[in-house]
């Protein structure tokens, strides 16, 4: 019983505030396996994927634990998260628009990050950012080396993100609404893209979402959260048809028509 | 973006490769840069030739051209020694650039580390960093520089650390608050979750997006330091005689305003040029490193 990452009795509190933002949530994940966590904002999934990155803000508490690969990630200092972070343990950030330096060209950055991981030569990692882009569906990406992120639109931006994440081969990728800044059809594209990436690397990911129809496409199973607390837990198939709680059930009617019929 | 297509690239903008994001067009609307960039290459002009042209005759005293009026071979006038007014402003424009160029270097060099340090460090350091120039700050400009010169003695030099010692809290503070605001910024948590280091997020993240209010408020320290070296010269705690000085002149010229007005007024319009002129590029600046305006500008 050795899961890649084994979540038990994880309580996260705000500096100060009378709640939790996040109560007595455990749950463990296999090699190649999508978790979804669903719930509405301010139910404490997007604490729940910074307690997982160790990224937590100063003033904010967590306990219980949080076991990566046999490491444990909660209160381990910077010194021994840094050599996990990238290589081991990655992410995709919300906003793509933001989570790219502005002032350095997509190229430089995504060359920067495998030269200093993999020690690869400059030549090197062009050649393989250069790949990494044709993988994310970018289109010339000889040029698009040379573009800044606000040169390129959302849906580039957030492919290049993809990109980065998991150019390292991480064993885990936390994957906070990656899709939720993007438009529908964008989104649609995008998360195919990464459907067929975890596919092929047998990473696994726990994807953060408040959007059901994310979940159906991309996972194998999924916890719903509210208030801070798991509410609902189980295989996506099953959840999907046949919900046991109230707010499951609310957040399944919520969703389109349409779209609750081609996940069923 | 146009109609649904639900291939990979649908969300490719067209149109040609990317280039860099700054062009000249881009600086021709932007009226106050430009127009500041016009006053301090005057500056910088008159600063540089008119003493190439008249070599010595800043200092050459000619006693029959006294208080001479503008015209004829004393362009803006001579003062009460005869001495071409012209070259002396020409010469006080180098000492003011000097002063109040190397005065923002100094106060740049100690501010932006500082700041750094108070930004990124740890919060009780940070704290304790801020408390302490706040202290500092609390003090006029110019009572904090008169004490440096009075431990110092007066002199060009002295001058110079004097003005840069006293905006050293307030680049300090400029860039603390721009790391500060850049550190919450999710390229740099990013950056953090793929394992970047200490000395990587602040110098490769957080800086080069930290710099722009940094730029606008040293370019805005050189038009004040300016006036800073001239009150202290005013005073006869700055440069010395018979080095001339904008303020100095102003402080000697004052008993020959009311019957030769030149001898004040022109190192005043320079004094005014040289302020303006930096704080227009000041503003320009602002405007143009701001990336809401700059996208409209485009």
């Amino acid at each position: 019983m050795t899961a890649l990452l084994a979540v038990r009795d994880l309580d996260v509190r705000y500096g100060g505030a009378q709640r939790l933002a996040v109560r007595e949530l455990e749950f463990t994940l296999d090699p190649g396996e999508v978790l979804g966590v669903v719930g509405e904002s301010g139910s404490g999934k997007t604490t729940l994927g910074l307690a997982l990155l160790g990224l937590l803000p100063e003033g904010a508490t967590a306990t219980g634990s949080v076991s990566f690969d046999g490491v444990e990630l909660l209160g381990a200092t910077e010194k021994r998260l840094r050599p996990l972070r990238g290589t081991q343990l990655s992410t995709i950030m919300q906003n793509a628009a933001t989570a790219l330096n502005p002032c350095f060209t997509i190229g430089s950055q995504m060359t920067a990050l495998l030269r200093r991981h993999r020690k690869m030569s400059r030549s090197a990692a062009r050649a393989e950012t250069v790949d990494w882009l044709r993988k994310v569906g970018i289109p010339s990406p000889e040029t698009r080396l040379r573009a800044y992120p606000h040169q390129l639109s959302g849906g580039m931006n957030q492919r290049v993100v993809i990109a980065m994440a998991l150019a390292l081969n991480p064993k885990l990728v936390v994957a906070d609404e990656p899709t939720s800044a993007l438009d529908v059809t964008v989104q649609a594209a995008v998360l195919r893209l990464l459907r067929t990436l975890i596919d092929d690397s047998a990473s696994a990911m726990v994807l953060i979402t408040h959007d059901l129809g994310v979940v159906a496409q991309l996972c194998s199973k999924v916890i719903v959260m509210n208030g801070g607390a798991v509410v609902e837990r189980g295989p996506v198939a099953e959840l999907m048809t046949k919900p046991k709680d109230a707010y499951t059930k609310r957040l399944l009617a919520s969703l389109p028509a349409r779209r609750a019929e081609v996940t069923a | 973006m146009t109609l649904p297509d639900l291939t990979p690239s649908a969300d490719t903008a067209g149109g040609p490769p990317p280039r860099r994001g700054i062009s000249l067009r881009m600086l021709a609307h932007n009226k106050s840069l430009t127009a500041g960039a016009i006053l301090i290459f005057v500056v910088l002009a008159v600063g540089i030739l008119i003493p190439l042209l008249k070599p010595g005759q800043a200092t050459a005293l000619h006693p029959n051209a006294s208080l001479a009026s503008p015209g004829g071979s004393y362009l803006i006038g001579a003062d009460q020694f005869g001495r071409d007014l012209l070259t002396r402003v020409a010469q006080g424009y180098r000492i003011s650039l000097a002063v109040s160029a190397g005065s923002v270097a100094l106060a740049l060099i100690l501010g932006i580390p500082i700041g750094l340090v108070a930004a990124t460090g740890s919060p009780l350091l940070g704290g304790i960093i801020m408390r302490l120039l706040d202290v500092l700050m609390a003090f006029p400009a110019l009572l904090l520089a008169i004490v440096v010169v009075a431990i110092f003695g007066p002199g060009t030099l002295v001058l110079l650390l004097a003005i840069g010692i006293v905006y050293t809290p307030i680049v300090a503070r400029v860039m603390r608050a721009a790391a500060l605001e850049t550190s919450r910024d999710s390229f740099v948590d990013a950056a953090r979750a793929r394992g970047a280091s200490y000395w990587r997020l602040v110098f490769r993240h957080i800086v080069p997006n930290s710099m722009g209010p940094v730029i606008v408020q040293a370019s805005i320290l050189m038009g004040v330091s300016v006036l800073l070296e001239a009150a202290l010269s005013f005073i006869g705690l700055g440069v010395q005689p018979p080095t001339p000085s904008l303020g100095l002149m102003l402080s000697t010229g004052r008993d020959f305003m009311s019957s030769s007005p030149w001898v004040v007024a022109d190192p005043g319009i320079a004094i005014l040029i040289m302020v303006v002129g930096f704080t227009l590029v000041g503003d320009g600046l602002r405007d143009w490193l701001d990336p809401r305006k700059r996208a409209i500008a485009r």
